[in-house]
């Protein structure tokens, strides 16, 4: 039901909506010496540290670093040199390394760790004068949907739009600041298995997880080598395919780089077609029938209704397509797949070479101190992930539990294949609900964790790119003992939505193209408040 | 499949994790529920088909046998309080 409430699209408290120009067109101002990016530079460490304070977005911040490349880029744009995130106020996910800059992943395990080194895809935005403001929270390694599972000694980021709840997880540092910052700002975040698009959904910003392989993870803190993939988050989708431009490309240092990976923004960066058509004009929109349905809340269901009917209004072509294997299996065989992988990556940690090195003792032998170096490290889910690996990789476990797994994601991988014989784009829900509050997330057990990211495990297993863009606004109450409520003292918050889209390998251009077509809805009340 | 306190223990120990009791306890159920998630792909019929290690089929990416610039030993032993003499100091082997 529609409310005859604030239309978040057009009114001024507009969370996604702050006036913050584009960031092509910032950059721009850049190029032509338009920008002082030393006090521009100044204003975004400010206002970030001033809602980091509120909401624990970052890490840490990176001050000293943004003002020597703010005046790094001053002094080639002076002399005429142009870069594509030039002046660019970009925040870096904690799990990728940044030369001198602590990079712990959100974990004790990488305590102090300031690599001599910086990651591929932090290096190529450096390159085109982006200026990094700190590292932001997440989930320890990447291990969670909600970023409250964050590491021993880390802070737990919350919701921009209601802090008694969860920004989503694990990239949830990203989607905030990106979310609440009213300067041009671009996000590096990480997915394995829906870590970008988690997020952007709760936090109501666009969340682009490329293609396995086109962006370097060389440099990246790693959670699961076969399913991680580093991405963008932006105000708007623009915003986050600009990025992911630059992220993007082929990378001798990391074996899984893809050989023709790269993605060009240039090409579509204008929002027609040559002849003039809407670019989405006889795009097949496969609209993904098995989430929709129970578990997903009505509101949701709704607003992302509207969102596919906003494309074939554009001229894109909708129809039902399911998987059933993916939505039924699928959740199982990504976390088996992770948890697996998450195991053996994860030995490296043994308080010796970086990271949380207790003291050695005469009294313990390598099995004696690495156990205890990774016992006093790790948080709760990460020791659980890794256990459970350990216990899928146990002798006489493995053909049952892994190599099975294995081998329904070549199922899944075919069901997708299937699916994009039909259609050229699949759409659904990004997350079966609101962001929840942290008293109800506290409640769920890890399984109840997991099922949460039905919706995402999918193009995540099968290495596809996929887009969460916000599709609509739910009202609802704040959470109960918060001090949310504005200055007009109403309990009533605004929760966005996410919808997602998903193109086959390498055709993230048409994410673009399609997710630039849906605006966010009206508020809706929500009906059920649970 | 059965999961008990001494199950955990044992997994424990491989992984090289120790835990407390309150920690064993917790996820005795925890782990009886996840598996049950996991028994759940006993149900599909792989018969036709091939483990994915990858989702895309990666070629063999070699580089080429030729030296190239790397960390000095000075910056890889600059994370860690356990070096000596220019190597890296670990636990007692014997």
């Amino acid at each position: 039901m529609v409310r005859a409430g604030p239309d978040k699209e057009g009114s001024s408290e507009a969370p996604v909506q702050r006036g913050a120009l584009p960031v092509a067109a910032f950059v721009a101002q850049v190029n032509a010496c338009a920008v002082d990016v030393v006090a521009h530079t100044e204003q975004a460490l400010t206002e970030l540290a001033a809602l980091d304070e509120q909401h624990h977005f970052f890490t840490v911040m990176t001050p000293e670093l943004a003002r020597a490349q703010a005046q790094a880029v001053t002094a080639k744009i002076a002399q005429g040199w142009k870069g594509r995130l030039a002046g660019v106020p970009l925040s870096v996910k904690d799990c990728l390394c940044v030369e001198g800059v602590l990079s712990q992943a959100g974990s004790k395990a990488l305590e102090g760790y300031a690599p001599v080194f910086s990651a591929t895809a932090v290096q190529r935005c450096i390159d085109e004068g982006a200026i990094i403001v700190g590292k932001t929270s997440q989930d320890e390694f990447g291990f969670g949907s909600f970023s409250t599972n964050v590491g021993i000694g880390f802070a737990v980021p919350t919701n921009p739009h209601d802090p008694s709840r969860a920004c989503g997880g694990s990239s949830g540092g990203s989607a905030g600041v990106t979310a609440l910052t009213r300067l041009p700002h671009l996000s590096i975040a990480e997915s394995t298995g829906g870590s970008i698009a988690s997020p952007a959904s709760f936090c109501g910003v666009a969340g682009l997880c490329p293609t396995y392989g086109q962006v370097s993870r060389y440099g990246l803190l790693d959670y699961a080598n076969s399913l991680d993939k580093i991405g963008s988050m932006g105000k708007s989708v623009d915003d986050a395919a600009l990025l992911l431009s630059v992220m993007a490309g082929h990378d001798t240092k990391d074996s899984t780089s893809l050989p023709d990976a790269g993605f060009d923004y240039s090409a579509i960066a204008s929002t027609r077609a040559a002849d003039g058509l809407s670019p989405v004009e006889g795009l097949r929109i496969g609209v993904l029938a098995d989430f929709f349905g129970e578990g997903v809340l009505p509101e949701v269901r709704e607003h992302v209704q509207r969102a596919a009917q906003q494309l074939a209004d554009a001229g894109a072509r909708l129809k039902s397509v399911s998987l059933p294997l993916t939505a039924k299996q699928g959740v199982g065989a990504y976390y088996m797949t992770a948890v697996t992988e998450a195991s053996t990556n994860l030995a490296k940690y043994c308080g010796i070479r970086y990271g949380h090195a207790p003291a050695l003792s005469v009294d313990e032998d390598f099995n004696a101190s690495f156990t205890r170096a990774r016992s006093e490290s790790f948080g709760t889910e990460a020791k659980r992930r890794i256990m459970l690996g350990t216990f899928a990789r146990m002798a006489g476990y493995r053909d049952a539990y892994y190599i099975r797994a294995a081998k329904v994601r070549t199922l899944i991988l075919r069901e997708y294949e299937e699916a994009f014989s039909k259609v050229d784009v699949l759409l659904c829900p990004t997350m079966p609900v609101l962001p929840p509050r942290f008293d109800e997330i506290a409640k769920l057990t890890p399984l109840q964790n997991y099922l949460m990211d039905i919706m995402t495990v999918g193009p995540n297993l099968a290495g596809l790119p996929h887009l969460s863009v916000p599709c609509g606004w739910v009202a609802a109450d704040a959470g109960r003992g918060s001090a949310v409520g504005g200055a007009g003292g109403s309990d009533t918050v605004f929760l966005p939505v996410g919808c997602m889209l998903i193109s086959p390998h390498k055709r993230e251009d048409v994410l673009v193209q399609a997710g630039r077509i849906i605006r966010p809805a009206p508020a809706l009340a929500k009906g059920d408040e649970s | 499949m059965d999961v008990t306190t001494d199950t955990i223990r044992h997994i424990a120990k491989l992984a090289r994790l120790s835990l407390t009791e309150a920690e064993v306890e917790a996820f005795v159920p925890q782990f009886q529920e996840i598996l049950g998630l996991f028994a759940e792909l006993d149900a599909v019929d792989v018969s036709e088909a091939a483990p994915s290690f990858h989702a895309l089929q990666l070629g063999e990416a070699l580089a080429d046998d030729a030296p190239e610039a790397c960390l000095s030993q000075e910056q890889a032993l600059s994370l860690t309080p356990h070096r000596q003499d220019g190597y890296f100091k670990g636990p007692k082997v014997v």
